[in-house]
């Protein structure tokens, strides 16, 4: 049976009644793994505590950081003293070359080809490494109706995604409960804007176990390197 | 002639307090706006039960319509002008079976 993921909900941290309420929402709905992504300013005794909240209703939690670098030597620094302590790394490019060199990049996690142009985005997805993170929160606003021009951008990138047959991954981008949607609803609205049914399915259930499983492996103290784990040690 | 084959949909709706028929409107508007009004036609999705006060409907569609129905209703932002979402808790080939659980959580 598939277990379900949503790996960017971003709850408000100082509102705790939010975040309870969407903690037993994505219970609710069938999610059995929460991403919750943050920003790196935010003060890691906020981030343990909106982690325990959606730990108490049974979800696994998975920490998150998104980051947006400006240039190629940003996203190196950044990626070189947050890799170890996130479980989730996803970049934001805002330029191409940084898009091209986070693409290369196995330290990435996920990344967003939201802000690229369409012949970016053709470059980027042939030498793309990491999953690509579609946000359903793109055209799903609380304030207005769906936005129709969002809708179009995300059909023709859905197009690319099925050309290069890049790995897909599928979040509702979530502040709020309102904004957050059950995870084959997810999986359904990708498929009716052409993604192929069972690659939608894996966007929001294998693939991102797929991730936070290896990278929750590279984070336990017995992992030396790829392949390679520390089977039993011996004090001298 | 092939017999139509039905499925049902248990939906949670959150937001404020809507009537069933606010629901079936904001759902039909949905499904006319971004799948057209040929296939919103063809689709017909119809409210079986609904309890505004739980925020719960059964909805029964063509079963080779589900993933539309679920695209719409994850395309719905609003009901009447108040913002609202849906999610589709379960899914079944049964009334019986959705039905079962929509007792099991009133009591």
């Amino acid at each position: 049976m598939r277990k379900f993921a949503d790996l960017n909900l971003r709850p408000p941290l100082k509102d705790q009644h939010v975040q309870v309420d969407m903690a037993s929402l994505a219970f609710e709905i069938g999610l059995s793994l929460i991403g919750l992504r943050f920003d790196p300013k935010d003060p890691p005794t906020q981030i343990s505590s909106t982690v325990r909240t959606f730990e108490r209703v049974g979800l696994e939690v998975a920490v998150g950081i998104e980051i947006c670098p400006m240039t190629r030597r940003q996203l190196l620094d950044q990626l070189r003293n947050i890799r170890g302590y996130v479980d989730v790394l996803a970049v934001k490019p805002t330029d191409s070359t940084v898009a091209l060199t986070a693409a290369k990049d196995s330290r990435v996690d996920l990344i967003s080809l939201e802000r690229m142009t369409p012949r970016t985005k053709h470059s980027i997805l042939k030498i793309c490494e990491p999953p690509v993170e579609i946000e359903l929160s793109r055209i799903i606003s609380r304030i207005s109706s769906i936005n129709h021009t969002y809708l179009n951008v995300l059909c023709h990138e859905v197009e690319l995604l099925n050309k290069h047959k890049a790995m897909v991954v599928i979040s509702s981008g979530a502040k709020d409960v309102l904004t957050m949607r059950s995870p084959r609803d997810m999986a359904c609205t990708l498929g009716s804007l052409g993604l192929a049914e069972s690659v939608s399915l894996d966007a929001v259930s294998r693939i991102p176990y797929m991730i936070f499983r290896r990278n929750r492996e590279r984070r336990s103290p017995e992992f030396i390197g790829g392949g390679i784990k520390l089977a039993r040690s011996r004090s001298i | 002639m092939k017999k139509t084959r039905w499925r049902y949909l248990l939906i949670k709706i959150i937001g404020d307090e809507y009537s069933s028929g606010e629901f079936a409107t904001a759902l039909t508007d949905t499904l006319r706006t971004y799948f057209g009004s040929v296939n919103s036609t063809k689709i017909n999705p119809k409210i079986i039960r609904y309890e505004s006060s739980i925020g719960e409907a059964i909805l029964k569609c063509r079963n080779d319509s589900v993933s539309i129905v679920r695209s719409a209703i994850t395309l719905l932002t609003h009901i009447g002008d108040k913002p609202a979402a849906a999610f589709v808790i379960k899914s079944s080939g049964t009334i019986r079976s959705l039905a079962r659980d929509w007792k099991t959580k009133k009591i």
